[in-house]
């Protein structure tokens, strides 16, 4: 018996993403959101959540994938990210939250030669669903760069 | 287990600070027997229960150890700065030894075997002389045999040396812990008090006859004494075995002797007829009587300071009375409990956010326009703000805790350089944030390194000029307005500004025409790449330089300023917030967006149109006959927005400098909790932190130091 992994599925624009529910924590409407003077234009802020400070960043950029507007199906998902032992929580903006979906190893493909689109580090796998792929993110590795910090512009 | 050994460990850590603590006492006052006790205790502590989480190395060690402790209690052995010095560098081989279960590698073995062959020695020399101590207790024990295992009565005569007050030992703590061992009849023998012309007022003229019925042995008797016994008389004789005292006839007999020396035969016989007549049921019933010894003797003694009173200086029955009617054997209560540092963090949280609720309620309440719902909230405001008030107090600590630290580290500098140091305190329960104290240690620690490395002379130097042979290292603590101020005072040679200056243009900090005041020069030191100890010693020059300190200290969102005399010394100034978690803020904002600002560093605000801000030049502008530089945020945040009509100008200080700050518009002043943005922000240090508003959204907290700093850098680059 293969294991199953549970994953969030979520879209950026048209291209569907899932992330593993481990490092999910919470799906959020939008909030608002105080801007970080000086950031760079993928930080969108910081957010209260629940009493706690917690900056939100926009990853699309990091996909090349065009910023969408706002609607009423954009969420942030709340993650939790280990990185060199350290843990720490970030908002990220989604254009909608799909399901959660159980996959199986055996059904996750490797990741495809996706060219120079995106860096082939942030895609662990790929999973089929019928005629549509789903690219299965390496959590830690697309947020590896914020656990250095953000830098100021 | 894992969180057994590691409770253990922050045990055994905590015992070890204590244990530093007494024997640093001790140094300075090897009389302090409960110091002995405590360590003795703690030693005790440490064997057993290394032994049970497996650190067998801990535990046999400490056994050693534990048994020169154990003939000091005796009084086999005497204290010395020899022993205090074996047991200090045992300490750290302890520390050592706790930081793995597992047997010691070969160097640390090589420490463990000679420290054990040193303290072998120590107590091996401790038996010859108990050997003959023993000889000479033969001789006294005569008369009643003492019953073993049970009560028995004894007299003491204490007459202590005229001038015991003067070494700082109080005669009425030994009486109050003989008192302690069980039931007591105290009498004060005053006759030796002079006429009022000649009474020195240091001086004690009183000595005592006591009778005790106690289950401690004479040794238990004579180890009360143990610190005065050179110059005072001391007779300790057993007079019954059984307690003498609940017999009314014998107590009786010893008011008689009221105005007299007790006269010991006569009382001895009473005693063994009272016993004849009347055997005592047991043992048990005795110890019940003996539970409540306190009210008789709070009679008896003010009566016989009463009578002799006339005779007496009132200086002396002052001192007497407090001391009689201290309660020694009071009921053990709990005045202080241990709690978790985590609790208290959680606690914090809860307050915290009850705060921002708190804060919410009063925006609805606002809205709503409801009177009875206003008072409620009214209500429950005074309660959050109490609340808040007391929690916070909770996570205060004095300074105090640090203390041990540095006298160890004083202590070995001081042996290590030869240089004697005599380090003083005051003011140190002043109390600060638990955070800021776990932060200020090392800084702390390198400060004084420096003192006794770089600013004490050797002993040589100070006696060829004239100064006292012994440095003085003072740390001096206090509270001022919101901040907290900590000092370090040396008499060394004080900091000359001519070499920091000469020693700033040669690295380039400075040049060499700049007009620099003092103050300048001296804020120098703290630049980084600047040391100025020519040696590079083992004790600091360790590359790791002042600029550390102040950035600690900065982190903490404290400020660090230097002031010395040359050849009077140096201090070492530490200006702190109470506390980094709560803050008045002002709230202003700039497009929609809140910011906040730290009420201690504004100054005074004024509306300033935003012609004059257009034309201002090089970003300065003249207020009040001032020529003000100001800093305009909206630039500096790249909002594109318009601006307003009339913007703000907030007036801030930075140690001796003013700016302005211009925001749009000043919303209102709150007292904020301050939380931290996440280290993902680390690089925008403009940002000190964000609070969380009435209405939920979040709003970022300015460092205005940052701020200045940053314009102060950009304009020198």
């Amino acid at each position: 018996m293969n294991k199953l992994n549970s994953y969030l599925t979520f879209k950026l624009g048209n291209e569907t993403f899932a992330a593993n529910v481990q490092h999910v924590l919470h799906i959020l409407g939008i909030p608002e959101i105080t801007k970080m003077p000086n950031s760079p234009d993928y930080v969108l802020g910081v957010m209260n959540l629940r009493g706690q400070v917690l900056p939100v960043i926009d990853t699309h950029p990091r996909f090349k994938i065009a910023t969408q507007e706002i609607t009423k199906d954009s969420c942030i998902v709340v993650l939790e990210i280990l990185i060199n032992n350290e843990s720490f929580q970030i908002g990220s903006l989604v254009d909608s939250v799909q399901e959660v979906i159980k996959v199986g190893d055996e059904q996750i493909l490797p990741p495809p030669d996706l060219g120079v689109e995106y860096n082939s580090n942030y895609i662990e796998g790929v999973i089929q669903v019928e005629d549509k792929f789903i690219l299965i993110l390496n959590v830690p590795q697309v947020f590896s760069k914020l656990s250095e910090g953000i830098p100021t512009s | 287990m894992n969180d057994l050994i590691n409770s253990f460990l922050e045990e055994a850590h905590e015992l070890i600070s204590d244990l530093e603590d007494s024997l640093l006492t001790l140094e300075e006052m090897p009389t302090d027997k409960d110091a002995v006790h405590r360590v003795f205790r703690v030693m005790h502590t440490l064997k057993g229960s290394g032994g049970m989480f497996g650190f067998n190395a801990v535990s046999d060690f400490t056994h050693h150890l534990e048994s020169i402790y154990y003939r000091i209690r005796n009084e086999e052995l005497k204290l010395n700065t020899e022993i205090l010095t074996l047991t200090l560098k045992s300490v750290d081989l302890i520390k050592e030894l706790l930081k793995t279960p597992d047997d010691p590698d070969a160097a640390t073995q090589k420490i463990y075997d000679s420290l054990v062959e040193e303290i072998q020695a120590v107590t091996e020399n401790g038996e010859k002389k108990a050997k003959s101590a023993q000889k000479k207790a033969d001789f006294e024990a005569d008369l009643p045999t003492v019953q073993q295992n049970g009560i028995n009565t004894y007299f003491i005569n204490f007459e202590p040396n005229a001038e015991i007050l003067q070494n700082g030992t109080n005669p009425l703590y030994l009486i109050d812990e003989l008192v302690s061992l069980g039931n007591a009849y105290v009498q004060i023998n005053t006759d030796l008090i002079p006429d009022i012309k000649e009474l020195k007022l240091d001086n004690c003229y009183i000595s005592w006859e006591i009778v005790l019925a106690t289950k401690a042995s004479i040794g238990d008797l004579k180890d009360v004494f143990i610190f005065v016994e050179e110059d005072s008389e001391i007779d300790i004789q057993l007079i019954g075995t059984h307690d003498l005292l609940r017999y009314p006839e014998f107590e009786e007999k010893l008011k008689s002797y009221r105005d007299d020396s007790i006269v010991i035969h006569e009382i001895i016989q009473l005693g063994k007829e009272l016993i004849t007549q009347n055997p005592p049921p047991n043992n048990n019933q005795i110890e019940v009587s003996a539970e409540q010894p306190e009210d008789e003797i709070d009679v008896s003694i003010p009566e016989s300071v009463i009578e002799s009173s006339n005779a007496s200086n009132t200086n002396v029955e002052e001192k007497n009375i407090p001391a009689a009617s201290a309660p020694s054997n009071s009921p053990a209560t709990f005045t202080t409990i241990r709690v978790s540092s985590k609790k208290v963090e959680t606690l914090m949280n809860l307050v915290s956010e009850m705060v921002t609720s708190q804060a919410r309620l009063n925006l609805l309440a606002d809205q709503i326009k409801s009177s009875d719902l206003s008072d409620a909230i009214e209500h429950l405001e005074k309660l959050t703000r109490q609340l808040r008030d007391n929690a916070f107090e909770i996570s205060l600590i004095p300074i105090e805790s640090m203390l041990t630290r540095f006298k160890r580290l004083i202590r070995d500098l001081s042996s290590e350089l030869n240089k004697e140091v005599h380090f003083s305190v005051e003011g140190t329960d002043t109390e600060l944030d638990k955070t800021i104290i776990e932060n200020l240690t090392d800084p702390l620690l390198h400060i004084f390194r420096n003192a006794i490395d770089h600013g004490l002379e050797d002993t040589k130097t100070r006696i060829k000029i004239g100064k006292p042979e012994i440095g003085q290292i003072k740390l001096k603590a206090f509270y001022s307005g919101t901040n907290v101020y900590i000092q370090i005072i040396d008499d060394g040679k004080g900091i000359d500004p001519e070499i920091i200056r000469k020693k700033g243009v040669s690295k380039g900090l400075i040049s060499a025409h700049d007009q620099l005041s003092k103050k300048e020069i001296f804020d120098l030191i703290t630049q980084p790449g600047f040391s100025t100890a020519e040696n590079v010693t083992d004790i600091s020059g360790r590359g790791v330089g002042m600029d550390v300190v102040k950035k600690n200290i900065q982190k903490i969102q404290g400020e660090l300023l230097i002031d010395s005399n040359l050849g009077v010394g140096t201090t070492f100034t530490l200006k702190l917030p109470l506390t980094l978690s709560i803050i008045d803020g002002l709230i202003v904002s700039i497009d929609k967006t809140s910011y906040i600002i730290p009420i201690l560093s504004i100054n005074k605000i004024r509306p300033l149109s935003h012609s004059l801000i257009e034309n201002a030049f090089n970003n300065s502008i003249i207020i009040d006959s001032e020529q003000l530089p100001f800093i305009y945020l909206r630039n500096h945040f790249s909002v594109k927005t318009k601006a307003p009509e009339v913007e703000q100008m907030i007036v801030v200080n930075y140690e001796n400098q003013r700016i302005g700050i211009i925001i749009d518009k000043v919303e209102k002043q709150s007292q904020v909790v301050v939380k931290s943005i996440g280290k993902q922000f680390h690089q925008h240090d403009i940002i000190s932190g964000a609070s969380i508003m009435g209405n939920g959204q979040v709003a970022l907290v300015l460092d205005t130091n940052k701020i200045i700093y940053s314009i102060d850098k950009a304009k020198k680059t």
